[in-house]
């Protein structure tokens, strides 16, 4: 079975193994790898090897223990989104037909402006997350399928979770300090 | 000028800790108010178990394994929502002990232009010093750069540049900012700041590759 073992990053990277490639064609195939790597049969099945760190992230303090994991290949690079641009947005009003929604470029680059979006923009799931207020995401771009692209417009909300007791109380702290800052009473 | 996009892109949240592979269900998702209904309907397992567990919903892979936990996707619209979706999950398993993050990003350009792709590889690492005289046709296969991070949440920056596999004459630009949990007295992790290094810090992740990336062009020029 010919083997390629390859390089990954520290134990909280995940750039696969099958990202990388070597800068000269010629090159034999081998990469040192203290973290990582894969086996790949003449089929294209590829069993990646993790070598487990024990908790600890540097490479020099591994414990080696090795797990093997069967990744099929056609998994891989199905979809793909190449990102032209994003903004941040709350929505302002809406109704039956519309909503909308202030924007903020994500980029910081372009200046805030208000915009108004049918209901039909978003997917059926997101509609029920549509109120005043909401927080949600609009990204500009190309999907990626295979060889084709297409023009993609994607909104969808924002889920955090509520605000616990003890966020809120962080907030009512940070905000007194900002107050006796301030000096206003 | 504008700033050309990326030609592929992959964002990852991977959490080391203690972890229980078996609960993570599509159902659990469900049951938690993670996923919607039909977002849980929709997703597929294809394994859950005490060692291992692998399931894909909204275009996510999510892989748990006891000490490791990655949620990753390589739709990039979906950044927000994978970000919201890890920190759902650990708001709902609060005494999970986390001892370290990484909030990751893989970008990769089509150069489509071999003398540049050289010029970029023989510029970041030169090979008249060492190499030259010891290899033959020396190339840069990775290059791996260790930076740190200060503030809030201290940790590393770690950055590799290396071709990519996915284009003939294509850069990868990948960066992980990686956070080691601070422990309490007994060693226990401080496991509730992972979710704030998560809020905080995800955007300022998905911007250093890019920033990378766009200094790299706009240094070495194409010859």
């Amino acid at each position: 079975m010919p083997t390629s073992p390859c390089i990954t990053a520290p134990s909280t990277a995940t750039v696969s193994a099958k990202d990388w490639r070597k800068s000269f064609g010629d090159h034999p195939e081998i990469h040192r790898s203290g973290v990582d790597f894969y086996l790949q049969t003449a089929d294209g099945q590829i069993t990646i090897v993790e070598v487990k760190t024990g908790g600890a992230t540097q490479s020099i303090e591994r414990r080696q223990s090795r797990v093997p994991r069967v990744v099929p290949t056609e998994q891989a690079d199905q979809l793909g989104f190449i990102l032209l641009q994003k903004w941040e947005g709350v929505v302002i009003e809406c109704d039956d037909e519309s909503f909308t929604a202030h924007l903020l470029d994500s980029g910081g680059k372009l200046p805030p402006h208000d915009a108004t979006f049918s209901r039909s923009e978003l997917p059926a799931n997101e509609q029920l997350l549509l109120e005043a207020g909401a927080p949600f995401v609009w990204t500009l771009g190309y999907r990626q399928i295979g060889s084709t692209r297409e023009r993609a417009s994607v909104i969808y909300f924002r889920r955090l979770p509520a605000w616990t007791q003890k966020e809120i109380g962080r907030a009512e702290e940070n905000g007194r300090h900002l107050l006796d800052t301030l000096g206003w009473r | 000028m504008a700033l050309r996009a990326p030609d592929a892109e992959q964002v990852s949240i991977v959490l080391v800790g203690s972890l229980n592979p078996g609960i993570f269900h599509p159902e659990w998702f469900r049951r938690q108010g993670i996923l919607l209904p039909q977002e849980a309907e929709e997703a597929k397992t294809k394994i859950v178990s005490p060692e291992v567990t692998e399931i894909r919903f909204l275009d996510m892979k999510l892989d748990v394994f006891p000490d490791r936990l990655v949620l990753e996707t390589t739709d990039v619209s979906r950044a927000e929502k994978l970000q919201d979706v890890l920190i759902n999950v650990l708001a709902k398993l609060p005494h999970t002990p986390v001892t370290a993050c990484g909030l990751n990003n893989a970008i990769q350009f089509d150069l489509n232009d071999e003398a540049y792709w050289h010029t970029i590889g023989h510029t970041l690492a030169p090979k008249e010093l060492i190499w030259d005289d010891l290899l033959e046709k020396p190339g840069m296969a990775l290059l791996m750069i260790k930076g740190v991070r200060t503030g809030d949440f201290p940790g590393e920056v770690n950055v590799n540049v290396a071709p990519a596999k996915k284009f003939s004459h294509g850069l990868l630009v990948s960066s992980n900012f990686h956070y080691t949990v601070p422990a309490k007295e007994g060693d226990t992790p401080q496991s509730e700041r992972v979710s704030r290094y998560v809020q905080e810090m995800w955007k300022p992740a998905l911007e250093k590759a890019r920033a990378v990336a766009y200094r790299i062009f706009d240094t070495i020029k194409k010859p």
